[in-house]
């Protein structure tokens, strides 16, 4: 009976990662305008949101029903983890299109990788617009967003460029041996088998877990403190607005101010702040900043003061004038304020 | 008397590798083989359980940790929980009522183990980590007072679940290490493998069960001195009259 369970289990653990895999962009569509006149042009503006840690590549659309002309997008070749990409599509409506509502039927396709395994990912988005007579009058100025019908096709599956044979087929037969080592403890108690098969796994992990510099993998994730990984506060992935009076008050300094912004990839809360960091900087011209990966220059994050007992915190934003420091992002706006006000 | 010492011993020596950090030493490579969190201020070690849900989020197969789980699980199994990690040091502080454990809820460290786990996978998040009540004593806490955390919503479900799993250890002993721990889960998997383990001479048992009564984790090991919850403190060997149980290393599985 558990034999059976375990077998079930390890035929879970190889077929699970190839085909469980979710899409991870999620897609809407602007429209500016309803109502597009015959022989006019209309440009809708596509919104890729990448809602996962890993990097989507290659996105491209195409036109896949309607008698309306797409022009040809130029595909986004890298959206990083929860980054968003805008894609323009324009489309021309011939002279005598048909009145009335016409379907828009696009087709998006794009891939991204989790270790060794690659994915592809191809939806369908469905979107409509009306049109009108030629002599109509001007466009329809209310902004309508409509979310897309999506139809998502199952991600397919395939390995990574590159990758050598051994570390394709190590993890399968890791896996078995372990699971091996299992089911010989219930069958034969008492003989050598499960331990010398556990020794074998660990043998060849260990290799190969040196070999892709593992250890180093598992030292830099403990090293790095990421504020909303442990649960010290929440990481939002909304986008931050800045209030009136803060605009005010960051739109009236009047000297240089040098801001160095410290973050990891795989901190959850460093969009946000990153994001309001940005918002500062588009409001005065006098703020500068510098974005630093603590993973690539430690001995920055170490120089600027942003390491904790050993651990680098992130996100933590840094004056260099004054050299203090904000870290997380609770209540960022109030402290981001506070740190631009503060006399040298 | 001589096997309490020696896992007093053990377990100062967890809690001194755990709080390594004091003496100024950063983050090492070496996998802690117990639940201790690495964004304690002061651990040199990295958390099996954090890392695993980071290596599934970056899409890693676990190569260096499966291999360090499969070293300590092979070397003592649950052994650790008894003798070196400092949370169980806690469950063993907090041990008043050993009441019998129940086996088949016992089961549910597997089903926190395989939601952290699915839920790294589902969320890309470290969602074990933000209801972990080491996590709220060793992290939490301790930033609370260097002013990088603050009282928050977090902070309160944290305190929660230290509260929470507090209050069972009082009132169940090793409550976390029987029912909730994932890394006990883990090494459960390799109790019965695992070159520490314990053992018993049937000609010499009387069945008086006065062995069951001093198991901080409920069992009976003079009925079944080889279940996967046994945590290996030996507290039934010290408590044995006849010399029936004992402790120690063999090499080979289960005779």
């Amino acid at each position: 009976m558990r034999v059976a369970w375990l077998s079930l289990l390890g035929l879970a653990a190889v077929v699970l990662p190839v085909i469980a895999q979710a899409p991870i962009l999620e897609f809407r569509i602007a429209k500016l305008v309803e109502t597009v006149p015959q022989g006019g042009h209309v440009t809708l503006a596509l919104r890729a949101e990448n809602v996962s840690v890993y990097e989507a590549d290659d996105l491209e659309v195409l036109l896949l029903e309607g008698t309306l002309a797409l022009a040809p997008v130029d595909p986004v070749s890298v959206i990083a983890p929860f980054e968003v990409a805008t894609l323009p599509l324009e489309l021309d409506v011939a002279e005598d299109e048909a009145l009335g509502p016409a379907v828009l039927r696009f087709e998006v396709a794009y891939t991204y990788c989790i270790g060794e395994l690659c994915y592809q990912v191809v939806e369908t988005l469905d979107s409509t617009i009306t049109i009108g007579e030629a002599a109509s009058s001007g466009p329809d100025s209310s902004a309508v967003q409509t979310a897309p019908a999506v139809n998502a096709d199952v991600p397919v599956a395939s390995f990574r460029e590159g990758a050598s044979v051994w570390q394709i087929l190590a993890p399968y037969f890791i896996v078995a041996a372990i699971l091996g080592a299992f089911a010989l403890g219930r069958l034969r108690k008492g003989s050598w088998g499960p331990t010398a098969l556990l020794g074998l796994a660990l043998i060849v992990s260990f290799i190969l877990g040196f070999q892709l510099r593992q250890d180093q993998q598992a030292q830099s994730i403990g090293a790095v403190l990421c504020t909303s990984c442990v649960g010290i506060e929440e990481a939002p992935h909304a986008e931050p607005t800045l209030s009136v009076a803060s605009r005010v008050v960051i739109e009236a300094i009047d000297q240089p101010i040098e801001l160095e912004f410290f973050t990891a990839a795989w901190c959850h809360a460093c969009p946000f702040a990153k994001a309001m960091v940005q918002q500062v900087l588009e409001l005065n011209a006098f703020i500068s900043y510098r974005e630093i990966d603590v993973e690539v220059d430690r001995a920055l994050a170490e120089e600027a003061g942003v390491i904790r007992s050993g651990r680098t915190v992130v996100p933590a934003v840094v004056r260099v004038d004054t050299g203090e420091i904000i870290f997380g992002i609770e209540d960022l706006e109030a402290r981001l304020l506070r740190l631009l006000e503060a006399e040298e | 008397m001589k096997i309490r010492f020696a896992r007093r011993m053990g377990q100062s020596f967890g809690l001194i590798l755990g709080l390594f950090g004091a003496t100024g030493i950063g983050m090492t490579h070496l996998i802690f083989p117990g639940l201790h969190c690495y964004a304690c201020p002061w651990a040199v070690t990295i958390c099996p359980i954090g890392l695993a849900q980071n290596l599934i989020v970056f899409g890693t197969v676990p190569y260096y940790w499966i291999a360090m789980i499969i070293a300590y699980g092979l070397a003592a199994g649950r052994g650790f929980c008894g003798w070196f990690c400092p949370f169980g040091t806690l469950n063993d502080l907090l041990a008043f009522r050993k009441v019998k454990i129940r086996e088949i809820v016992s089961y549910s460290k597997f089903v926190v183990l395989g939601a952290t786990l699915l839920g790294a996978w589902i969320f890309a998040d470290t969602v074990f980590c933000k209801l972990c009540p080491a996590a709220s004593l060793e992290a939490s806490i301790p930033y609370l007072f260097m002013g990088v955390a603050k009282v928050n919503r977090p902070f309160l479900i944290h305190m929660g679940t230290l509260a929470g799993t507090l209050v069972g250890m009082v009132l169940i002993a090793r409550f976390w290490c029987r029912y909730l721990c994932p890394m006990g889960a883990l090494l459960s998997l390799f109790n019965r493998v695992s070159f520490l383990r314990l053992k018993l001479d049937t000609n010499r048992c009387s069945n008086c069960g006065v062995c069951a009564s001093e198991c901080p984790m409920g069992l009976e090991p003079h009925i079944d001195y080889d279940n996967h919850n046994c945590i290996k403190c030996g507290r039934c060997v010290e408590g044995c009259q006849l010399s029936a149980l004992s402790l120690g290393f063999s090499l080979k599985g289960k005779e």
